[in-house]
């Protein structure tokens, strides 16, 4: 059995798990308090006008020096974007729905980046990840797995940083 | 302004932030955010909390003006 191969099966799986993920969350939608509404709102509006800047930049650097090809270029502003949102979600605590797990959510996206970096590595040893200088499809799975991989690692940090405020303020109590 | 009277009365029922969050359905971190005064609930989160309390809104929401 070939890596190709490994790759395949390991794909195959995580396809069936995330759908089988949506099967069962459809059935136990996640539900957030109006806080959470709130500060989720506040992201939403910052990271879709951050998008809408970072690819005016995009637009502006590509003309001049182009360093990847345009839909390299495209996700990589979405993906900012995208952190940017679950930044300001995960340090207004309204990242994890209520009732929700978030370590165990931190672990799910340290695996799917993960998952996705050893896809990229592979990615890189065909030499598909850059052409003729450029950025290719090729390096959307490096992409994307470092912003799961950032992601998770800001929500179990805050997860960490929101346990130890507890502590102490259950103490002064 | 911090909400000293919510916290108080919580105490004097002796439940924790996380108890009364669960009882009135939010977020531990709401309930929180409510007591350092860093977020403004809706009114009908206002109600429910003193349901849970057994206080009334002015008991704990009412902000007197200075005169």
């Amino acid at each position: 059995m070939d890596f190709n191969s490994i790759f395949l099966v390991i794909g195959v799986a995580v396809v069936v798990a995330c759908l089988l993920a949506v099967i069962v969350k459809s059935k136990n939608p996640a539900r957030y308090d109006e806080r959470q509404k709130q500060v989720q709102a506040k992201a939403h509006k910052v990271s879709y006008y951050l998008l809408m800047i970072l690819l005016v930049i995009y637009a502006i650097v590509d003309s001049c020096a182009k360093f990847c090809d345009t839909m390299t270029g495209v996700f990589i502003c979405v993906c900012i974007s995208i952190a940017v949102y679950a930044s300001i979600c995960i340090w207004g605590d309204a990242y994890t729905a209520l009732g929700q797990n978030s370590t165990s959510l931190a672990i799910s996206l340290l695996l799917v980046g993960g998952i996705s970096l050893i896809t990229a590595i592979s990615n890189l040893s065909d030499g598909s990840v850059i052409e003729n200088g450029l950025l290719t499809v090729g390096s959307l799975s490096f992409i994307a797995g470092g912003l799961c991989i950032i992601v998770g690692l800001m929500t179990l940090v805050r997860h960490l940083v929101v346990k130890n405020r507890y502590a102490a303020e259950s103490e002064d109590e | 302004m911090k909400n000293l009277a919510m916290k108080s009365a919580r105490a004097a029922k002796d439940i924790s932030q996380q108890e009364l969050a669960d009882a009135v359905g939010v977020s531990r971190q709401t309930i929180s955010a409510i007591e350092k005064g860093d977020y403004n609930p809706t009114i009908n989160l206002c109600i429910a909390i003193c349901r849970v309390l057994g206080k009334t809104l002015d008991d704990l929401f009412w902000q007197p003006t200075a005169e």
